[in-house]
């Protein structure tokens, strides 16, 4: 594995992380879901760019599990510890 | 600067992972001071910082460099929240779901719960959504 590649999966990860804060605070939808796909493209495009279908499939790879791990992890601690979105702030 | 024909040095290496992990943890840090909702601008922000022109510039995308510069990024981000996690785990004053919306006890052994704009010293694990003003339970 290049370390270019690591490069891609370290970036990946942390965006991928970045993402997953937004779970159960998504409150327009609409606007907020493709703001972040088009985003994430901005953000894969130089990588697809320099280092192709492997960088993205690296960068891509490493941001869903980064993602999914945040989100289960956060779902996990809201059940714990019974904390509902009326805590969490006013849907707007 | 250095192309992906070129070999970085182990100096250089050191300097990209270097100036990644402080990224890295300057990212977490913003965000978890950040008061508001998330905005289109603030993921701009974000990307310009983590993998922007100025950092592509500097370590272009497929060379080593930025394979130093993304390991050091996801090490200073993750190691900031390693450290959260510690140091929430030996507080009596913090549980885990401080990390959901930055509750926390405080000295009289009411439980405070951060409101939307409402500014909490100590801020959040992860920019947590907030009412107009603070609550006890």
């Amino acid at each position: 594995m290049s370390s270019a590649l690591l490069g891609a999966l370290g970036v990946g990860l942390v965006w991928g992380w970045l993402l997953g804060m937004n779970e159960g605070r998504i409150f327009r939808g609409w606007r907020t879901v493709p703001g972040l796909a088009l985003t994430s493209l901005i953000l894969a495009a130089p990588i697809v760019w320099f280092q192709g279908i492997l960088g993205l499939a690296g960068f891509g790879g490493a941001a869903f599990l980064a993602w999914w791990l945040h989100v289960e992890w956060r779902q996990t601690l809201r059940q714990r510890f019974s904390v509902t979105d009326a805590h969490e702030g006013e849907r707007s | 600067m250095s192309t992906a024909g070129q070999s970085a040095s182990v100096l250089q290496l050191i300097g990209a992972g270097c100036f990644g992990a402080i990224i890295g943890w300057y990212v977490y840090y913003i965000n978890r001071y950040r008061k508001a909702d998330v905005q289109l601008s603030d993921l701009v922000t974000v990307i310009g910082v983590i993998g922007g022109s100025a950092i592509l510039a500097l370590f272009p995308t497929g060379t080593d460099l930025f394979g130093a510069y993304g390991i050091g990024l996801a090490v200073g981000f993750f190691g900031y929240f390693l450290v959260l996690i510690i140091l929430v785990g030996v507080s009596e004053n913090f549980e885990a779901d401080w990390f959901l919306d930055g509750r926390r006890k405080l000295p009289d052994g009411t439980i405070f719960v951060p409101q939307v704009g409402t500014p909490t010293a100590g801020g959040t694990a992860m920019a947590a959504d907030k009412k107009p003003q603070g609550g006890m339970q």
